[in-house]
């Protein structure tokens, strides 16, 4: 009996533990996930942090180059630009993480019960993504920005709205396929009904494209942002976001005189869109065992070319 | 009520399945009958594409989307009430009942019937969840009995393991903790031991029928084995492109087959006593499309007793003096064929 049990003393790793433990052998996945890490926390503590208001006018520090006291510099207006890029990463942030939840969950809702039930809703809601695909995003913002006016929020609704087919489509491909899996058939059999089927048993075996898909759409959409913003379409101008920041390069001027007041932004959006894909590469390369397999023979493929060439 | 049989659990009274293919319609199962009594262990054997699985499908009512039953009647007798399952909705409420609540059923490839996400326990216990209002510890506690009713090592730690950390084996075993949780009267065993090695295969036999003899559970097994069949059944039915051609005791049919067709397929099975000198024979020609059967005996093509009565008309289902029924016209009624008529011809 004590050998039995010794046998089973060493228990195996679980699926999570095995997850962590891969991805935090990935380098670019760890340095990605720092510099997130830090930036999310500067941003919270941007208060603290920057020691100027973003907002306060001072007419007579108007477009001070970076120094001790300001180490971004100042706007025309005399506002610290790294207290506003601070308070700006909490708007990019906030608009990039949302919409790319909302959409990835309209998407996978969707995507999800068209792939498994196919037929007649499937082809409705094929039409209807190809319809919002086929629709120019950027009109879809003047209008809905017309409509509703410029508010951070409205931004993430257009987002949400304009981006879900790619999750949709993603998902609904993995669900075509998996429904046809065994276990499927079994669950069925067992008299469960569509809805656990779903999303149950299904969504969790498609978990992983899904999360990486998540991470690229919220690169996506902070850059998106950006762009919005720059063109004065996105989030209103009275909000510091790394966009708003940014059009002030919009200026001529500012631009080969001023570059303080463009660069740290949009540094601050290139190092987070870096971060964030690395992430999702490395989220991809742990959770999708297929890639995991290819590396794997492509490297013992490598040591076995080094043996041979070392015998010969 | 329409039952033949008070005391049976199942009946299928003249089921005719048709699946719609590209050019046309396939009849699969052609008037299939049969009366599976409370706590007997029934085998299907037949081989493959004879529909075997189809006549469990349409059981619990999962034909593949472009099949269906075209006329007769599936019957349950759940003890209080009989249902006629045919006419249910396919995925409703009643339906989805009876289906793992009423009826279990034990799947052929183990390994792809399990959902690689979920730890192997929660999935046993969801159908408890599902068909049943136990809370979440009762059903932990009833899962981990289970696993050690079946035999299943460490069953606490076990509970917790994912599919692919089973042996085939005890895949096998937690298919048949997942058929048999909610403790259904009716289990069908879709070719459970296939993919198993052959002291696995026994294993799993004899814990079927330690289940049939101990909890009166009824079995219906399908399967292409006739060693296993010769060990676990009551009653066999062997079917032939989509038609059961003999049914009865399993002494009547495994020891004095009556269809030229189960007699073939007795002959075929190698046993370790016979002479090796003597090759082994096999059934004649090949089995033909349902599509292109459309009179006469279904075997006739094949049958070396085959006469010219054969080639027309409905066979149909007769009862011999043994009291075992027979698909076959050239018998007579103490089950004797006559002299073959092509004996050793390879005619198609």
């Amino acid at each position: 009996m004590m050998s039995k049990k010794s046998q089973y003393q060493k228990r195996e790793p679980s699926t999570l533990q095995l997850f962590f433990r891969s991805f935090f052998q990935h380098r670019l996945g760890i340095l990605g996930l720092s510099i997130i890490a830090l930036m999310i926390l500067s941003a919270i503590f941007a208060v603290q942090i920057s020691g100027h208001d973003p907002v306060k006018f001072d007419p007579m520090a108007s477009r001070l180059s970076p120094s001790w006291s300001h180490i971004m510099g100042t706007d025309q207006l005399g506002r610290d630009v790294f207290s506003r890029v601070l308070f700006g990463a909490r708007a990019s942030i906030y608009v990039g993480v949302i919409s790319s939840l909302l959409a990835t969950i309209i998407g996978t809702f969707f995507g999800s019960i068209a792939g498994y039930l196919g037929g007649k809703f499937d082809t409705l809601m094929m039409r209807i993504s190809e319809i919002f695909m086929t629709f120019p995003q950027l009109i879809l913002v003047l209008i809905i920005g017309s409509l509703l006016g410029k508010g951070i929020n409205n931004v993430i609704f257009i987002f949400a709205v304009s981006g879900w087919m790619t999750t949709f489509r993603l998902v609904r491909g993995e669900f075509f396929s998996l429904r046809e899996e065994a276990f499927v058939e079994a669950d069925r059999a067992f008299g469960f009904s569509k809805k656990r089927i779903i999303f149950r048993h299904l969504l969790p075996n498609t978990l992983s494209p899904i999360v990486v898909a998540f991470t690229t759409n919220t690169a996506i959409y902070i850059i998106a942002e950006a762009g919005l913003s720059f063109l004065g379409l996105g989030v209103s101008m009275t909000t510091p976001t790394w966009g708003n920041l940014l059009a002030a390069a919009r200026e001529p001027s500012v631009v080969d005189q001023y570059w303080w007041l463009w660069v740290f932004p949009a540094l601050s959006i290139m190092i987070f869109v870096f971060a964030v894909n690395y992430i999702g590469d490395a989220l991809r390369d742990v959770l999708d065992p297929r890639q995991r397999t290819l590396v794997a023979k492509a490297s013992r493929l490598l040591n076995l070319f080094k043996k041979k060439g070392a015998q010969s | 009520m329409n039952l033949k049989s008070p005391d049976s659990i199942l009946e299928l009274h003249d089921v005719n399945v048709k699946f719609d293919v590209q050019d046309g319609s396939l009849h699969i199962l052609r008037d299939v009958s049969l009366t599976v009594p409370r706590g007997s262990f029934l085998c299907i054997v037949g081989e493959s594409g004879c529909g075997k699985s189809v006549t469990a499908q349409s059981i619990i009512q999962l034909l593949p989307d472009n099949g269906g039953v075209s006329s007769g009647n599936v019957y349950f007798n759940s003890g209080s009430e009989v249902v006629e399952v045919n006419t249910l909705e396919k995925f409703g409420k009643q339906m989805r009942s009876i289906r793992g609540g009423k009826i279990g059923m034990i799947f052929q490839d183990n390994l792809s019937s399990l959902n690689p996400a979920h730890k192997v326990g929660r999935q046993v216990g969801e159908s408890l969840s599902q068909h049943t209002d136990l809370s979440k510890k009762e059903i932990k506690e009833r899962v981990i009995e289970m696993f050690k009713k079946l035999g299943i090592p460490d069953p606490v730690r076990r509970y917790d393991a994912y599919p692919h950390e089973f042996s085939g084996g005890m895949r096998q075993r937690v298919m048949i903790a997942i058929a048999t949780i909610c403790e259904p009267d009716l289990v069908i065993a879709d070719e459970p031991t296939t993919a198993l090695d052959v002291t696995i295969q026994a294993q799993i036999m004899t814990l079927l029928k330690e289940l049939q003899s101990a909890e009166g559970k009824t079995f219906i097994l399908i399967t292409h084995n006739m060693a296993l069949v010769s060990e676990v059944a009551d009653h066999v039915a062997v079917m032939y492109l989509g038609r059961i051609v003999e049914y009865g005791r399993v002494d009547q049919v495994l020891k004095s087959p009556k269809h030229p067709y189960t007699r073939a397929l007795l002959e075929s099975v190698p046993s370790l006593t016979s002479d090796i000198a003597v090759e082994l024979s096999t059934v004649q020609g090949q089995t033909p499309s349902p599509a292109d059967v459309t009179n006469g005996c279904e075997f006739a093509g094949r049958c070396p007793y085959v006469a010219d009565k054969c080639l027309t008309g409905i066979i149909p289902l007769r009862t011999l003096s043994d009291g075992h029924d027979v698909r076959c016209i050239q018998l007579d009624d103490a089950g004797n064929l006559p002299q073959m008529s092509r004996a050793g011809s390879n005619v198609e």
